[in-house]
Order: structure tokens, then sequence, then C-alpha cells
């Protein structure tokens, strides 16, 4: 199954373009990190190819930013659910800091909302579909995410809350 | 031709003020045509400290969080356990939190319809049952009862018997509530055929739960994706055909009567017994201390005293709750943290109601809510 995902995923790219796929063992996932400019075309495929049907976005999530080495990257990752194969695939593009991440409520109208909730909780941006205001959480919520990402951007304390409980 | 409403954009509550939780709650924006709803914006609502009913919605829905981050957390640290004996048990509080669920679904329900002698008798089984619950809980840890391993503390016998006795009058009373509420001529005219949603939409938009069962897609995360004893239990999954306001909460209702008998068969396997903590905690109590700083989407939290050798692993998990896909995304980070962002049901089915709303009549829009399970 994760063979024949990968290559049907790999046929949807041209020839250069970059992919990297990762099995997940422990919850019989998979997880492919492929370019942005081509996340639509694949996505669409992949919800309207048989025998796949990933008609289910069950959630958009982030990686937030100064987490890896690069320290101004952005990962997004889209969990979609095929109801026919009974199967996860998790979908990540990685972008530089302020560009923009493809939005796909044209394909699943359900990503309006979780594209906007990763906005504000991780600063990610989409090309559509985004109200800069806050408006999932309260203006008095800032989220621990971008807590965290100030606290590393200061000059490498350390974080209290892990003192805190050692 | 609806003379009641005002036409024009106007903001309403879809929640009585006892249920909205002190988080959030949905409100919304509506324009009323001369065929019903014409156009909805949802919108969430945040602050606002509701009546004491909330405090019940907010800790069942709190118990459920935990357990989901707890089998996502032994998943992705390749736990060897948790043994038979806490996957059972765990099955028993799932369950437990989810006839709460909907036991609110239906009791709103009955507010919506003017069924409230009914709908205020439905609210006291839910009482009822979270005070067995709470019993449990509070008889550990506080609010640190579920954990990453276990249960952090002991079960008594007592338990058993106090959460035995109240779901036999729970299943006692269910023919009571389907002659006054789903048989209820009243009620089903004014949810047959109203707030229909087809297959198609319904997977668009995302939703979960009863809402998708109840279109007629026959899909359970406790049967599609097993946690803990659920390969073991046996439970049929009704499924409906029309998808409208009716079709889902007579799943509803049928679930109970499905979450009853799941009990019944584990009550019959750990009932009589007194359980400590030693039993139904794989890690010692010192090993584990969460930090949890929770909001309703995302939470950063430590167990400290490990170290991992998972660093940057990351899962997606789910579970099936009262109102659909509980999802939990957890990743493995550096100095003992563990990441995790919660997928709330009632998040993607509350977006779904600006599609959803559209020609309905204004005076079922809360009927509409409660079925959707947005609370």
């Amino acid at each position: 199954m994760e063979v024949e995902i990968a290559n049907f995923i790999k046929n949807r790219l041209e020839p250069n373009d970059p992919l990297k796929v990762i099995r997940r063992e422990q919850g019989n996932q998979l997880k492919v990190i492929l370019p942005a400019q081509r996340l639509n075309r694949v996505c669409r495929a992949l919800k309207d190819t048989e025998p796949y049907y990933f008609l289910h976005l069950s959630d958009i999530t982030a990686e937030p930013l100064n987490r890896k080495s690069d320290k101004r990257t952005h990962e997004v990752i889209w969990h979609l659910y095929s109801h026919k194969l009974n199967y996860r695939l998790n979908l990540a593009v990685s972008l530089k800091e302020r560009k923009c991440f493809p939005d796909l409520s044209t394909i699943w109208p359900s990503a309006g909302w979780l594209q906007q909730r990763c906005f504000e909780l991780y600063e990610a941006k989409f090309s559509e579909n985004i109200d800069e205001r806050q408006s999932v959480y309260p203006s008095s919520f800032s989220s621990q995410f971008k807590k965290f990402n100030s606290q590393v951007d200061t000059g490498g304390e350390s974080d209290d809350r892990v003192e805190q409980i050692k | 031709m609806i003379t009641a409403w005002p036409t024009g954009l106007r903001e309403i509550d879809l929640l009585p003020p006892e249920y909205q939780p002190s988080g959030f709650y949905p409100v919304g924006e509506l324009e009323v045509g001369e065929t019903g709803i014409s156009r909805f914006i949802p919108r969430l609502r945040h602050g606002k400290q509701g009546g004491k009913f909330s405090i019940h919605l907010v800790n069942y829905r709190l118990q459920e969080r935990r357990l989901l981050f707890a089998i996502a957390v032994e998943k992705i640290l390749e736990f060897k356990g948790p043994n038979p004996l806490i996957r059972i048990m765990r099955c028993m509080v799932a369950e437990l939190l989810r006839i709460i669920g909907h036991l609110n679904c239906l009791a709103l329900a009955g507010h919506s319809v003017g069924a409230f002698r009914v709908a205020s008798e439905i609210g006291r089984d839910a009482r009822l049952i979270h005070g067995c619950l709470h019993e449990m809980i509070t008889g550990g840890n506080g609010q640190n009862f579920i954990v990453p391993g276990g249960f952090n503390g002991d079960i008594d016998s007592s338990f058993f018997d106090s959460a035995d006795e109240v779901l036999t009058i729970l299943k006692n009373r269910l023919s009571y509530y389907k002659k006054n509420l789903i048989n209820d001529s009243f009620f089903i005219a004014r949810t047959r055929g109203e707030g229909k949603i087809d297959i198609e939409t319904a997977l668009d938009w995302g939703v979960t739960g009863p809402t998708l069962r109840a279109a007629g897609v026959r899909r359970d995360l406790r049967k599609d994706n097993p946690h803990s004893a659920y390969e073991e239990i046996k439970f049929r999954i009704p499924i409906g055909k029309n998808g409208d306001i009716y079709d889902r909460f007579r799943i509803r209702f049928l679930e109970l009567k499905q979450s009853i008998n799941i009990f019944k068969q584990i009550t019959r396997v750990v009932s009589g017994h007194d359980y400590s903590a030693d039993d139904l905690l794989l890690l010692s109590p010192g090993k584990i201390k969460i930090n949890s700083q929770s909001h309703l989407f995302g939470r950063r939290i430590v167990l400290a005293g490990e170290k991992y050798d998972t660093v940057d692993e990351e899962l997606y998990c789910s579970m099936e709750s009262a109102s659909g896909e509980l999802g939990c995304y957890v990743r493995v980070l550096e100095n003992n943290y563990i990441e995790a962002q919660l997928r709330e049901p009632g998040f993607v089915n509350f977006q779904s109601l600006r599609r959803f709303a559209q020609k309905v009549r204004p005076e079922d829009l809360s009927l509409l809510t409660a079925s959707l399970g947005l609370f």
C-alpha cells in the first residue's frame, strides 16, 4: 500500500521535483514531503482517483519556526484519510518564513477554518482564506508555540517551565 | 413565508446560556429569506462563563482529550503496555464519556423543541453518570487521573456498583425517552427532512461521527482504527438513511443503547475487585509529571524524568468521541517535550454550518446545532 501511494504521488510530480517518504510503523501511517507548487495537483488526484479516494481531510497541523536547524522554515502537514482503504496519509510541505502555503479549501471546504487555526497557532500563512485578525482564538490568547518561539529567539535562555518541573 | 423572523443579517446565540462552556461557544450571523436561512456565517465567541451545567461539559471534554493524549503518547514512545486491565478500563471510561455526550445532545434537542420535562430528565441522567465518573477521577489524583501509562490512582469496587446501577436506571428509561422524544410526533415533525446532509457534502466538509453515520456512511473509529480493547468488544454501528436532523438524533439514541451494552460487557469482566494504582499504572507515578497549559486546540506537555530515543518522531492518533473524530497530533521534541495538537470534532462540524444551515428554518437552527454536537 505504502509503495503504491508513494509511486502514485511520484507520478504526479515533475521529474526533478524532490520527494521524501517517511513510514510510521506505530500508527500505520505514511508521511510524504513534496514541493508546494504540486500540492494542489497531488491532492486533487488523491481525492478523485480510484482506489485511493482520500475524501476526508482530518486536520492541518504545522511545525513552528525555529524548530529545525534551518531556523526560518515552516512545515505544514495535511492529515488525509481514505475511508475505502482505511488508511491515513500525511502530506507535508516545507517553506521559508513569510511564503504562502497553498490553499486547499477548493478541494476540501473543511480546510478553511483549519488553515485559519494553523495561521493563528503557528503563523503559517496560506494563499487564500485567511482572516488576518485572530478569529478562531480570542484576542487575549497567545499561542504556546509562539511563546516557545519567542523564548528561543531571546538568545538561548533556558525554558523556565522545564526547570520548574525538574 | 416566514414572518416570525425579520430579514437581514443578525447575530444569534446557538446554545442556551446553561450550555455555553467557558472556553468557546458557537454563535452565528444569519440572514433569513423566504425559504428559510439564506446566509449563515458561523463564529466562535470566547470567554463567557456559562451556568452550572457548563462545568460538566468542560470536564468531560477534558477527560476525553486526556484519554486520547495518553493513547497517542504510548504509541509514539512505544510503551510496552498497557496491560489488558488498563485497556479494558479505558474502554469503560470512553463509553461513559460517550454516553454523557449523547445525553447532552438529546437534552439540548428536548430544550429546542420545548420538551422541557424530558430534556431536564435526560440532563439529570447525564449528571448522574458524570457524578460516577467524577467520583472515580477525584478518587485518584484529581484531573490527572488518565495519564500515559494507565490511571494515576486507585479504583474502588464501589465505582462499578454505582456506575452499573446508574446505567441500569438509564437503560430502563430509554423506552421513556424514545416514546416522549424520539417517537414524539411533534419532535418528528420538527426534525424529519430538515437539515439534510448528503454523503458527498458531509465528507467534503469533514464532518464525522453520528452526523456522517446518519448520512449512511458506516464509519466508526472504534471499529476502523480501534484503540484499547475495542477489538475484543462486540457492538453494532447504527447508520441512517436520510441524513436529516431526525436521523442524527436517532443514531445518537441507538448508540446510547450500544454504549450501555459495551459497559455491561466490561463490568462483567472487571467488577467486584478493588484496583490499586500499581495494577493500573505501568510507570511509577514520579516519572510522569504533566505540565499542561491546555487550551482548546493547542497544548505543550512535558513528561519529566525520561529520556526518549524517538526525538522528532510524529504521529496522528484518533478516537471516536460523541461528536465525531477526536484527533491528536503528537511530536516528540528535545528536552523531554511532547507537543500535541488536538482536532476537535465540534470545531470542524461547526464551520460546516455555513453550508448546512442554508434553507433551514431559523427556529430549527438550535436543533441543527445540537444534532451536530457543537458543544
